[in-house]
């Protein structure tokens, strides 16, 4: 069943199309909060609340355009509230087990990027997530931060020179050379 | 540049192996049911979206009248989706996160819809505009041309906004002026005074953490950073002196801060 078929099923209130998407979609969807809000238990909620916005609103979604862009939209939107709603008012103390710090694994011969990823500003994670890890076009790119496409563009251009930047302190700090552009 | 590319792909997998989302369909499935959304707000909801990106200014306008200010400010406070609020000298200042989008929202607001001119002087600025710009003590830089904007939110009531970027030490900053105005008893336009700063972090802009009240002397200024959705993040800060709201944006946080304490109204 493809994208548009669901979709319009959806639209007819069919609840095992929406299923259907939900399950396509749900983990690229958990990444997305993931990357944006550092904390997998807040990413499960947002991923609860987004399909529920999603399928609530889904009269609305076009059936000719692909859906992941649609919920990456929300996702976004919604992890962003999140986090800005837990920055100035802090939530209560939440058990951190299972956060992303523990997983970097620094021992394989091949270059992890993670460390440097989650060290960059969450703008610049964001649109990096979408183009390279999603594989999003530039122009959904937009639609989904609700950016022009230019400056999509030029934030990416900005998100990877800040990558090289922190590749190159990295070996400066550690003496070891490396041409990422090989 | 492929290879960084897959590196940064790489990177992600890496740090997201074994991170999954629950299954949380029954609970959504359950929401669903609970409250099903008829069609007539899910129109309402595309139109508050749409004014959103206005609702620190337009929302906040009919605060403007003393017999419904105190108690109006609450309900907008209650009802508005608040990042931060907290008290600039005598005003309140409030950052207003913007609701949260439906996919298919039209970009824009009624707002956008400003009568725009641009001019040479300070002094024509002045004559459009109803009140002078603001000035800078001990200027070393470069202003540029003054645009001015004037909103007509409704019959009674506009917006006015002097603009210009000023440059100094080879670097931009653009200074603003708000002013509210309102006809008198006798139809003259004057300019009223305004209980609550307020601003709008809109969608797709990035935000720091550096939320921080400023004296400026003889106000207090409210100053973080934000990329206005642009890419670069500038240094932001705004603050209210005579009913005029004055923001302004630079390169970084700490210039901007020097600078705004040698902003001066006439």
């Amino acid at each position: 069943m493809t994208d548009r078929e669901r979709i319009l099923s959806a639209q007819r209130g069919d609840r095992e199309a929406m299923a259907s998407l939900y399950n396509t979609y749900r983990l690229q969807a958990y990444q997305t909060a993931l990357v944006v809000l550092q904390d997998p238990h807040l990413a499960d909620d947002v991923v609860q609340e987004a399909f529920i916005r999603a399928f609530r609103e889904i009269g609305r979604c076009d059936p000719d355009r692909p859906f992941a862009p649609w919920i990456a939209r929300i996702v976004i939107n919604l992890s962003r509230n999140a986090l800005r709603s837990r920055r100035f008012l802090p939530l209560p103390a939440r058990d951190r087990h299972g956060t992303l710090e523990p997983r970097y694994a620094a021992s394989e011969a091949r270059v992890d990027l993670w460390p440097v990823l989650q060290r960059l500003t969450r703008a610049h994670r964001e649109v990096l997530l979408l183009r390279y890890f999603h594989g999003f076009t530039e122009p959904e790119i937009a639609e989904i931060l609700g950016l022009p496409v230019g400056t999509v563009k030029s934030r990416l251009h900005a998100a990877r020179q800040a990558v090289r930047r922190h590749l190159n302190a990295a070996d400066e700090m550690s003496g070891k050379e490396m041409t990422p552009d090989g | 540049m492929a290879d960084l590319e897959q590196m940064i792909r790489e990177g992600f997998a890496r740090g997201l192996a074994g991170y999954g989302p629950s299954d949380r369909w029954t609970q959504i499935a359950a929401a669903l049911d609970a409250a099903p959304v008829p069609a007539r707000r899910r129109i309402r909801r595309a139109r508050i979206g749409t004014a959103a990106a206005a609702l620190a200014a337009a929302a906040l306008l009919s605060l403007l009248y003393p017999p419904v200010r105190a108690a109006a400010v609450d309900l907008v406070i209650k009802g508005a989706n608040v990042l931060w609020q907290g008290r600039l000298g005598d005003w309140l200042a409030v950052i207003f996160v913007e609701e949260p989008p439906t996919p298919t929202e039209p970009a824009g607001s009624d707002l956008d819809a400003a009568d725009y001119r641009w001019v040479e002087t300070a002094a024509e600025a002045e004559a459009l505009a109803g009140f002078a710009p603001p000035t800078i003590r001990d200027a070393t830089g470069d202003a540029g041309r003054f645009s001015v904007s004037i909103v007509k939110v409704t019959p009674d009531l506009e917006w006015r906004t002097l603009r210009f970027n000023y440059y100094e030490n080879a670097r931009r900053y653009t200074l603003s002026a708000e002013g509210y105005f309102a006809p008198d008893e006798a139809g003259r336009m004057v300019r009223q005074t305004q209980p609550l700063v307020g601003t709008t972090i809109r969608r797709g802009e990035d935000m720091g953490d550096d939320v921080q009240t400023v004296s400026l002397g003889d106000a207090e200024a409210l100053c973080f950073t934000r990329d206005f959705g642009r890419g670069p993040m500038r240094g932001y800060c705004m603050w209210q002196v005579d009913g005029i709201q004055i923001r302004l944006n630079g390169p970084d946080l700490d210039s901007v801060i020097r600078l705004a304490r040698r902003v001066t109204l006439k």
